[in-house]
């Protein structure tokens, strides 16, 4: 199972991205995705705030 | 309103300046603005005039109006001291630089690609512009109770 999960998880030794089911992740979006995890499990309710960052990983 | 009660309110007006780091150069400049475009409009009303054969009349009444406003320019442009304290309000609050969320969308700066750079600054942008509908009435910001 863990080899499965592993095969998921495709680290580019080149760039700075990794691939997740199908998915294309660059470091800064990783970077997006823990700021807005880090901004909901502390309770933040800036929604223009939250906002901002979702647009900003979006585009 | 007479000169004194137009003095006082100058007064009134370098005190709040000096109090909120505004030069007197600023307030100046203000008023030099408001007293050009109160001329322009007198000088647009009394050309339509002059066609008149009171005109004469009517363009010696303006002109001398506009000495007066040129020594009150409140009335004239229609802006008052509150109106002016609004426009701080919200100049103010557009270029502060100490706002949590737009330091965080800084920081973040230098570990984005460069096409999210510049979106960074449209969104601080964005951001800076929307403190400004608090002051507005019809969003629920600076009501009077």
């Amino acid at each position: 199972m863990i080899d499965n999960i592993y095969n998921e998880f495709t680290f580019g030794r080149n760039d700075n991205r990794f691939e997740i089911f199908g998915i294309t992740l660059y470091f800064d979006d990783i970077l997006l995705i823990c700021l807005l995890l880090f901004l909901y499990n502390e309770g933040v309710k800036d929604q223009l705030l939250f906002i901002s960052l979702i647009m900003l990983l979006l585009s | 309103m007479n000169n004194e009660d137009m003095s006082h309110v100058f007064d009134k007006l370098n005190n709040v300046a000096s109090q909120n780091n505004i030069s007197p150069e600023m307030v100046n400049n203000l008023f030099s603005m408001l007293n050009n475009s109160n001329n322009h409009n007198n000088d647009t009303n009394s050309s339509s005039d002059f066609c008149d054969n009171s005109s004469h009349q009517d363009y010696n009444d303006q002109s001398s109006s506009s000495t007066n406003n040129q020594n009150n320019p409140f009335e004239s442009s229609g802006i008052d001291f509150e109106t002016i304290m609004r426009m701080k309000t919200i100049i103010d609050k557009i270029n502060t630089k100490d706002d949590p969320r737009s330091n965080l969308l800084q920081s973040l700066k230098p570990y984005l690609k460069d096409s999210r750079k510049s979106k960074v600054d449209q969104y601080i942008q964005l951001i800076n512009m929307s403190k400004v509908m608090d002051v507005f009435p019809f969003m629920g910001g600076d009501s009077k109770k």
